[in-house]
């Protein structure tokens, strides 16, 4: 089980972020992935930098560790030659450690164009479509597309590493675990289920990455990381399928007060020592997964980073 | 006196030579039914239907499951027509072939997944995950599974884990929720379902919960 960070692009500022990238990196994660916001979840997570800016930083800052996007959703925010150009500037700049992560985003940031927020199977049309535009992108081909969703006239990248950049797809059912096993190099899944992760190898998937996401609040107590969590991440705890539909941060704060501290700790593994994680990872690894990138709630990342170093990278040696 | 009967009670019943009904329609008996039952749809329980039987001997009726009101009809109405000692299989066809217990008909046995399945690899709830790395590294392991005495399926563990702390315990890294399939399905229909969920392999239980084998989809065609 490879073991990675992640970058919280909802809580930290820039610079934030990049120090804690260089920090990971010292504490031995392989990668981090970094979060692509408009906006928070919540108004009182206070941040949502422009990701490929913290990316190209942390990408200079750094050396080792691999950097990438959880996740990036070329629906209306940004178009999919802009986000081939994007990712394969950072992926220039971080040679053969750079993979790009995509889903199919959430209405909190894609609404801002104007644009209908499209429902899931036309979210899942434009991804496969996204995906069909950006490989050949990022691997330097003249590309002409006319589809569904996006047209593309003679694009071509002329800055971007020698080697086409991994492309990791966020997997929500059989349908997207096929797109991800046949298009893509890897997929991300949020929750240890098994069976997203057969659909996957069974769709050609077997012996890629599987890449998994915990949300994890390390505290001097268990309440005092509920009480963090609830500040800080409370929308985990929402059901999965009203996060995506939330157009604004209020609304989400609105849905979060009517959720319970044991709501929170299913979501977020509050705890004060590295037991509870260690049973959570082993989770994600007996469900499949080969990846997966811990996210510390809050603003304490050092306590963390710390723990890690010393109890779970080394009890997890990838 | 009408006796609700269970699957292990039915067994017994048959076992001593009790006479069966089935109350379905005819076309369900003649796929499969319980061995010996005989074929007495509920529209056509009269009492001339019955001169064959004996009122006195313990009758059994069952129909298509615990939802299905069939049997306990059936029963109460055997009660009446002068039949003395009538149990309601209640759980009916359903949990006894979801058992994988002996059928009769005419679908074909090996049609039927369980006759496909094959036991995997197991272990008990107190094993680690350095007692079942070697079968997790065997190259033929889709998965391990975890069941305990009564090979009650408690988990799957996915080849990947053999990576974690051998210390690590199965039951931390199973999946305690598996996809199951009763032995009673066809190799058609489950064929079909693991197409569309895009399945390569999916564990046979009884409907007890109790582990029958691993069965892969190339195995169904």
């Amino acid at each position: 089980m490879e073991l990675g960070y992640w970058l919280s692009c909802e809580e930290h500022g820039p610079e934030t972020l990049v120090r804690n990238a260089v920090a990971a990196e010292e504490a031995g994660f392989g990668f981090a992935l970094a979060s692509d916001h408009l906006h928070p979840w919540v108004p009182a997570q206070g941040q949502a930098p422009f990701v490929w800016a913290v990316l190209g930083a942390a990408a200079h800052a750094t050396s080792r560790i691999t950097l990438g996007t959880g996740v990036s959703s070329p629906i209306h925010r940004i178009h999919p030659v802009l986000l081939a150009q994007a990712a394969a500037t950072v992926a220039a700049m971080a040679p053969g450690r750079f993979v790009l992560g995509l889903g199919e985003g959430e209405r909190i940031n894609e609404h801002v164009t104007g644009k209908p927020w499209p429902r899931p199977g036309v979210r899942r049309r434009m991804i496969a479509e996204a995906v069909h535009i950006l490989r050949p992108l990022l691997a330097g081909e003249d590309v002409n597309h006319e589809g569904e969703f996006f047209t593309v006239e003679h694009a071509q990248l002329y800055t971007r590493p020698a080697a086409r950049p991994d492309i990791w797809l966020a997997v929500a059912g059989p349908r997207t675990a096929r797109l991800a096993a046949e298009q893509c190099d890897g997929m991300i899944g949020l929750v240890p289920q098994a069976a997203q992760v057969q659909a996957f190898e069974a769709s050609g998937g077997r012996g890629k990455p599987v890449v998994g996401q915990l949300h994890v609040c390390l505290a001097d107590t268990v309440a005092d990381a509920v009480a963090t969590t609830r500040k800080w991440w409370p929308h985990q705890a929402l059901p999965g399928a009203l996060l995506p539909e939330l157009s604004r941060p209020q609304h989400v704060a609105a849905a979060v007060d009517l959720l319970g501290d044991s709501d929170l700790r299913d979501a977020v593994v509050c705890c004060h020592s590295p037991q509870a994680v260690t049973d959570a990872i082993a989770a994600f690894a007996g469900a499949g997964f080969t990846h997966l990138a811990l996210h510390q709630v809050g603003p304490d990342q050092q306590r963390f980073l710390d723990m890690a170093h010393d109890e779970l990278l080394p009890a997890f040696p990838s | 006196m009408v006796t609700i009967a269970d699957t292990a009670a039915t067994r017994r019943l048959l076992d001593d030579g009790a006479q069966v009904l089935e109350v379905l329609p005819e076309s369900a008996w003649r796929e499969q039914h319980l061995p010996g039952a005989i074929s007495l749809p509920l529209p056509q329980l009269r009492r001339d239907a019955l001169k064959d039987l004996d009122p006195d001997a313990p009758t059994v009726v069952y129909c298509y499951d615990h939802e299905c009101d069939l049997s306990s009809r059936a029963a109460a109405l055997l009660e009446q027509l002068g039949f003395s000692d009538v149990y309601d299989y209640s759980v009916s066809k359903t949990a006894w072939v979801g058992c994988g217990l002996p059928v009769e008909g005419d679908l074909r046995g090996d049609d039927r997944i369980g006759a496909r399945a094959h036991r995997p690899s197991t272990c008990g709830p107190d094993a680690t995950i350095g007692d079942i790395a070697e079968d997790l590294r065997a190259p033929d392991t889709s998965v391990v599974v975890v069941v305990n005495d009564d090979d009650v399926v408690l988990g799957a563990v996915h080849p990947h884990a053999v990576g974690l702390p051998a210390a690590t315990s199965v039951l931390a890294a199973a999946d305690p929720g598996p996809a199951t399939v009763r032995p009673s399905m066809t190799r058609f229909e489950l064929a079909e379902s693991m197409q569309k969920d895009q399945q390569d392999h999916i564990l046979v239980a009884t409907s007890g919960g109790e582990l029958i084998g691993l069965v892969h989809r190339a195995q169904l065609g």
